[in-house]
């Protein structure tokens, strides 16, 4: 749940990368990192395997300066992949505001994101949580691999995306729709907040 | 001291004239940041949140996982300071203290005094809803400037 | 009354005890106690600790020898405070009738002979 200080005027808000076991999730908020510039960020915590996977969450913090008056500030985590972490990716979920749902866009890792997908629904329910309250955007990673290995953001929309949320085709380790998609979640989130809301 | 709820300040600036502890920080059980004392930098506060939420949380499940029940309190004694974390819960929601503490107090001393800040804060918990933040219509230009200063773009 | 230790049974032997305590000097913590159940020991144990670091720091600081025993007079009763071996405390508490004379000599004897 973001969390709102009037009297400061601060918005912090709370966004979870989602997705199948090495779909690109780390490589997101990796990239993030390296492009802010220090002052604006926090140093990006990783609870990593020794291969790299993550193994609780890894996190940053974004400082994105005042946005119609409020201090406002993202926190990004990433949840472990893997299907036997679940209930680390449960506590990562918790009071979430938005979730970027990372798709691996390798048709072989097809299975995988629907499995994902699905996981992602049951544990937001388990919180009380219905995943079309909630702003969710999509992110077709790795389309840089040779096109007869992966599936394009077209056939990707018609097997994944049911409800119709804003998705991108991106290549996280160039970076490419990294931007977007944090763009479009934050917007949704930020639009949420004004939506629920009343004059104050 | 610095904290997001207004109510919160006294309470800790109490806990932290009494204890003597080094840095305090009140996180909700998601891990966003109520209130702190001791931190140089807001996006550290973030972090350390982050972390002690995740700790309370997957100590919380493996105790549920091993059938016991919640724990009270985390201590981790290290060489020069030790850290102290506790869930406990307000009307607001489950709330997580965090404390950093040295050789100028005990373990015994945090714990005591952190006793007493959890009743005071019980005590000023307000019972009125919040109002909802209401942005300016023209708020995603401002969320794009940021993010594109961000990226430097 | 619950007694956990015997170390302690001299000490709540005596008339007007209301506590009687092993703390761990460093942590203010309670190691062992015996009390009434209105006692808040978890209290005592970290304020008494802590007033006893002071005392020593005093005490140390003016020239002389750490302090062996300390004894808080209050309007219904008494804190007594020794430091024992192994950077345990040794703690008492006593109601408006209790016999601090034989506390001292309990907690003096604790300090001479050690708690095992």
């Amino acid at each position: 749940m973001s969390l709102v200080n009037f009297a400061a005027r601060e918005i912090t808000c709370k966004l979870v990368y989602y997705g199948p076991g090495r779909s690109g999730k780390t490589t997101n908020l990796q990239y993030i990192h390296d492009r802010v510039p220090e002052a604006r960020r926090g140093r990006m915590v990783s609870l990593a395997t020794k291969t790299d996977r993550t193994l609780f969450f890894d996190f940053l913090p974004l400082d994105l300066g005042a946005i119609s008056g409020f201090t406002t500030r993202f926190q990004l985590y990433t949840v472990p992949g893997q299907v036997y972490y679940n209930a680390t990716r449960r506590l990562v979920l918790q009071g979430a505001d938005g979730v970027v749902f990372v798709v691996d866009s390798q048709a072989r890792r097809f299975d995988d994101n629907v499995e994902s997908l699905q996981n992602l629904q049951e544990n937001l329910l388990d919180q009380g949580v219905d995943i079309r309250q909630l702003p969710v955007i999509l992110q077709y990673n790795k389309q840089d691999l040779p096109r007869d290995l992966v599936l394009s953001p077209a056939e990707l929309d018609d097997a994944l995306n049911f409800r119709d949320v804003p998705s991108f085709g991106a290549d996280a380790l160039t970076g490419r729709g990294v931007f977007e998609t944090l763009k479009a979640l934050s917007s949704r989130v930020l639009h949420r907040l004004t939506d629920s809301g009343v004059s104050g | 001291m610095r904290a997001i709820e207004p109510w919160v300040g006294q309470p800790l600036n109490r806990f932290v004239e009494e204890s003597a502890a080094r840095v305090v920080l009140l996180m909700t059980s998601s891990g966003q940041v109520i209130a702190q004392h001791g931190f140089t930098r807001s996006l550290d506060v973030m972090s350390a949140a982050a972390l002690g939420a995740g700790i309370v949380a997957s100590t919380g499940e493996l105790g549920a996982l091993l059938g016991g029940e919640n724990f009270g309190a985390l201590v981790h004694q290290g060489q020069d300071q030790g850290v102290y974390l506790a869930p406990f819960t307000l009307s607001a929601g489950p709330w997580i203290g965090l404390v950093v503490y040295g050789a100028e107090t005990s373990l015994g001393l945090v714990q005591f005094f952190f006793g007493q800040l959890v009743s005071e804060l019980v005590e000023a918990t307000p019972t009125t809803a919040r109002p909802k933040a209401v942005l300016a219509d023209d708020f995603e230009d401002e969320l794009d400037a940021s993010l594109r200063a961000l990226f430097g773009e | 009354m619950t007694r956990d230790h015997d170390v302690l049974e001299p000490l709540v032997r005596i008339p007007g005890v209301r506590a009687a305590l092993l703390v761990a000097e460093d942590d203010g913590l309670v190691v062992s106690e015996a009390s009434m159940t209105d006692v808040d020991t978890a209290a005592i144990a970290a304020l008494s600790s802590s007033l006893w670091g002071k005392l020593r720091k005093t005490s140390v600081a003016s020239g002389h020898r750490p302090p062996q025993l300390l004894q808080l007079r209050a309007d219904h009763g008494a804190l007594l405070v020794a430091g024992l071996e192994r950077e345990l405390l040794g703690v008492a508490v006593t109601g408006d009738t209790g016999n601090t004379g034989l506390v001292r000599l309990a907690l003096l004897a604790l300090q001479r002979d050690g708690v095992r």
